[in-house]
């Protein structure tokens, strides 16, 4: 029996957030540009990194799994390239652990603002480092898209990705600010997350495909959101079709959730932070 | 939900209170306590929270107890006190930065801030990104920030530093450009917390007129600061905080008073504990005090001579005979202090000097120089020693310095001189320029062709 003031709380949270980013846009933008230039420029590659990063690990996974190992995407998903599989697999969970990873730090390390700036919403700044993954992100689905329309051919389904990268940016918005809000009082949380984000990609059908699960487990795994927006990616990028509504309704009806959930979560640590950092 | 509601009012400095107590206080502060909790280590902190009875692993320090405090719009509020006294807790709790522990705050108004030295800033932003930001946060759109940002640059005038990041600012032009941006930003309340006092002397008076035109515009300011004269001259009310409790509260001119009073006497009694403390040690430099043991009544005195006499008991006296340190601008006041000789001198000299606070001698004589001979003591004479004056000193803090001296064959030989034996602050209104009032005669006429 679900927790009905719970739920109630959790709603009007919901759009009191929303409701704060958008007063708080110019802000958020601006911030958002200045993190983006923060990360790019002054390395020699610059935005290319967004491209680097990824492509690298789906080299060395590609090698080690597609080569060695010899694995074989499940034909459901509609390719034989396991490259393909494995990158559409790898964007969107990079996007959701190096958002969260950006925003666990991001409260203690604008200590200054947190202090001293009277009025400073705070909340933002977990979600700067997540929009600011997002853009990245967009970049390198802009990049995959194009290769998958040379390669493997595209579909009138493509554009459904958005349909999971809005409940993989409410997920991961809302695991930021539990874990930035966390991390001010107990600086663990950084190295726990480290682990939780390790586990959770080997916990995540990214390398293997989920008929490769016993059953027992499977049903465990697919309680993590994660699990349904990364196949939802690619059902949508390479086989052409929707994630079962079951599925579907679960990842939004969780990741909106945890973005309530981590509104009421940030917002009852928030009064303290000045004085513990 | 009650509780949430009132949470998002507070998080926003603009947040219009729906009940409004009074409509003419800017601030009300009830009840207000803050408990910070010590722990010895981090790791106490963890297991106090993970022990399952409850057990107590830190000790409680009171920034804050019960102070109440209301602030009517449109005045500038002074908080004075000792360091650690809660003036900055204070101020941070009315910004909303820290929560009270107990009691409330209600503010009406938006808040502009300068807190412990320095703004809000980012410090890998440049300083056009934080003034941008800082509007941002007062919900001022780019547009109309674009529009004061010549305004805001001018006003601050860190030149190119500007465009470079806050983390190669030096404390100066942080608060240069801190002051400027929470100027410009519409707040129907400004606090200053010490900032001002960082800058140099020319923009210190820029400053200063700017709280001016701020009180002018009928703006709330509130105002913490070591400077007492500033204080006095620019606060209508005041607030003194000592160890965390309200001493006093009321017009500021009556609570400087009331703290300069306090400070000297703790000065004293500190001097107290420290010669205490010294009776059992050797003495380290014979020249600086003799043998008979002239211990400096307090921190800021510098005593020295033979010993063979001792002055004690100076005080300053107003027309009334009653002892102050504040002096009034153009009243009479006497400095008394008494002698007592150790043995016999023939030819003694009684002299006093004012200084200023940086050391520039004021005015000052003495016996000799006024061609008086005092005539002659014996071992145990005990001598009253007045000077009368008509203090021409301009509003400030000046020190005095007294001490009596031998005339031998050879020269003058220090017996006891105590050397800024008092700081005093003198009051005024009448202005002029300089350190004393020369009483000029000024004649201005058409000149005649």
């Amino acid at each position: 029996m679900p927790n009905l003031t719970l739920m109630k709380e959790n709603l009007l949270t919901f759009f009191y957030f929303i409701n704060k980013l958008y007063q708080d846009r110019s802000i958020l933008w601006t911030m958002i540009k200045r993190d983006l230039r923060a990360r790019f420029i002054g390395s020699f590659f610059g935005f290319s990194w967004s491209v680097i990063d990824p492509l690298t690990q789906v080299l060395i996974y590609g090698v080690v799994f597609g080569l060695f190992f010899k694995s074989q995407p499940d034909p459901v998903f509609g390719t034989n390239s396991y490259i393909l599989y494995l990158v559409c697999g790898i964007l969107p969970w990079q996007f959701f652990a190096q958002s969260v990873t950006a925003s666990t730090g991001s409260i203690v390390t604008s200590a200054n603002l947190v202090k001293k700036a009277v009025g400073f919403p705070s909340e933002i700044l977990p979600v700067i480092k997540v929009m600011s993954n997002l853009i990245s992100h967009l970049i390198g689905m802009l990049i995959l898209i194009l290769i998958i329309a040379i390669f493997h051919g595209a579909s009138f389904y493509i554009p459904f990705i958005f349909v999971y990268m809005l409940p993989t940016l409410m997920f991961a918005i809302g695991i930021g600010w539990m874990v930035a809000g966390l991390n001010v009082y107990l600086r663990d949380v950084q190295q726990v997350m480290h682990l939780v984000l390790m586990a959770g990609f080997f916990f995540t059908p990214i390398f293997y495909s989920p008929s490769a699960v016993p059953e027992p487990i499977l049903t465990l795994l697919s309680l993590n959101p994660m699990f349904h927006a990364v196949i939802g990616y690619r059902y949508a990028l390479l086989t052409g079709r929707m994630l079962p509504l079951g599925s579907l309704a679960y990842l939004l009806i969780t990741s909106f959730f945890i973005f309530g959930l981590g509104g009421i979560f940030f917002r009852k640590l928030k009064p303290g932070f000045a004085e513990v950092l | 939900m009650k509780a949430g509601q009132d949470a998002m009012l507070r998080e926003s400095p603009g947040a219009v209170l729906d009940k409004d107590p009074a409509p003419d206080l800017a601030v009300v502060v009830r009840n207000l306590s803050k408990i910070y909790k010590i722990y010895d280590t981090p790791a106490d902190r963890l297991k106090e929270v993970l022990n399952p009875f409850k057990k107590n692993y830190h000790r409680d320090f009171w920034a804050l107890r019960d102070v109440n405090l209301e602030i009517p719009k449109g005045i500038t509020f002074g908080i004075i006190g000792q360091n650690g006294s809660g003036k900055s807790t204070l101020l941070q709790i009315i910004a909303g930065i820290l929560r009270p522990s107990s009691g409330h705050v209600e503010v009406k108004g938006r808040i502009s801030a300068l807190l412990e030295l320095g703004a809000g800033f980012n410090k890998e932003f440049t300083g056009r990104e934080n003034v941008f930001m800082q509007g941002a946060i007062m919900g001022i759109s780019r547009k109309e920030m674009e529009a004061r940002f010549q305004k805001i640059a001018d006003f601050a005038d860190i030149g190119h530093f500007i465009n470079q990041p806050a983390k190669t600012y030096s404390s100066g032009m942080n608060v240069r450009l801190a002051f400027a941006t929470a100027i410009n930003v519409d707040p129907d309340i400004l606090i200053v917390d010490e900032a001002l006092s960082v800058g140099d002397a020319m923009f210190q008076r820029r400053c200063y007129r700017k709280i001016e035109e701020f009180q002018q515009a009928g703006k709330t300011i509130i105002f913490v600061s070591h400077g007492l004269g500033v204080v006095t001259s620019i606060c209508t009310r005041a607030l003194l905080l000592d160890k965390g409790k309200m001493v006093e509260i009321g017009e500021s001119k009556r609570v400087v008073n009331l703290y300069t009073k306090i400070l000297s006497e703790r000065e004293e009694a500190y001097a107290k504990r420290l010669s205490g403390g010294q009776q059992k040690e050797p003495q380290k430099d014979e020249r600086l005090q003799s043998a008979s043991g002239l211990k400096p009544q307090s921190t800021s005195e510098f005593r020295f001579g033979s010993g063979e006499a001792e002055v004690m008991d100076c005080v300053i006296l107003d027309e009334k005979g009653e002892k102050t340190r504040i002096l009034q601008m153009g009243h009479i006041y006497t400095v008394r202090f008494f002698v007592q000789f150790r043995k016999e001198v023939h030819a003694p000299i009684f002299g006093l000097v004012i200084k200023t606070l940086n050391g520039i001698e004021v005015g000052g004589t003495n016996t000799m120089y006024e061609g008086m001979n005092p005539g002659s003591f014996k071992f145990g004479d005990n001598v009253n020693v007045e000077f009368k004056f008509k203090s021409p000193l301009n509003p400030g803090e000046y020190a005095l310095s007294v001490g009596t001296s031998e005339i031998e064959k050879d020269g003058i030989r220090p017996l006891d001189r105590r050397i800024d034996l008092i700081v005093f602050r003198v009051m005024g209104k009448r202005q002029f320029a300089g350190l004393i009032d020369m009483n000029f005669e000024i004649n201005a006429k058409l000149a005649k062709e």
